[in-house]
């Protein structure tokens, strides 16, 4: 199991458009992806749905967790840790 | 089988998803479905379910219907950026909705004035291999009364 800490830098958070390229970034591994709301306090949620990782809220600055766990976990964790501080497309200036 | 009625959320003229002006729509990255032009700027629940996501700026909602079937509205196109303006919220995250209820009503002049485009996503996020997705053929439809999307499981 792989987990990283960081802090969202969309300025619109992780709304429909990037949070949609993350979640088609997920679903290209075969691990299990999940990601947490470190700030609410709410449980982790599967990486691979949009509407869960919608349901996150997750605006400009909350700190989240990725967790990744299987074969491709390293692979997996490497990219998504990339996709989210480049912010999926979206200048983040 | 199983078949599940999605009613129009917005009341306007229907635009095929490939003709949305935004790649990741059109593309169908984040699911197929189809947009309305909107000629009003209510929107309601498109089916029975509970509201799971209103983003903050209420431009977005979605609501998890039966069958675990979700259902993604989009209001507007970078509506994001105006951070709420022009959006007033009918309706609260974990809200249990019905059909045609009033979830946001967008302010199509104001939108339009800070030169964002009204048309609006109705899509279906990862819907499964084993449902079979019909889509309306009317040029236009009322919201909350007219069927947008149809889908039925597969024999």
């Amino acid at each position: 199991m792989k987990t990283v800490e960081m802090v969202i830098v969309n300025p619109s958070g992780l709304h429909a458009r990037p949070a949609g390229l993350f979640v088609r970034r997920a679903i290209g591994f075969k691990c299990t992806v999940t990601i947490q709301n470190l700030d609410t306090g709410q449980p982790p949620v599967n990486a691979k749905s949009l509407i869960a990782v919608l349901s996150g809220g997750l605006s400009k600055g909350s700190k989240v967790r990725i967790t990744t766990e299987g074969e491709d976990e390293a692979a997996a964790i490497a990219d998504l840790e990339s996709a989210l501080t480049s912010g999926l497309g979206e200048s983040v200036g | 089988m199983t078949r599940i009625e999605i009613l129009a959320p917005l009341s306007g003229r229907v635009v095929p998803m490939e003709q949305v002006p935004d790649p990741v729509f059109a593309e169908l990255m984040l699911g197929d479905g189809l947009a309305i032009e909107p000629s009003d700027g209510l929107a309601v629940a498109p089916l029975d379910g509970a509201l799971v996501v209103f983003h903050s700026a209420g431009h977005a909602f979605a609501i998890d219907g039966p069958e675990s079937v979700a259902v993604l509205v989009h209001v507007g196109l970078e509506t994001v950026a105006l951070k709420g303006a022009g959006f007033e919220r009918l309706a609260e995250v974990g809200d249990r909705v019905t059909a045609g209820q009033p979830i946001v009503r967008m302010d199509l002049a104001a939108v339009a004035a800070a030169g964002l485009p009204t048309v609006s996503p109705v899509l279906l996020p990862q819907l499964d291999e084993s449902w079979v997705l019909t889509k309306t053929r009317a040029a236009s439809v009322q919201a909350g009364r007219d069927v947008l999307l149809t889908i039925e499981r597969r024999p």
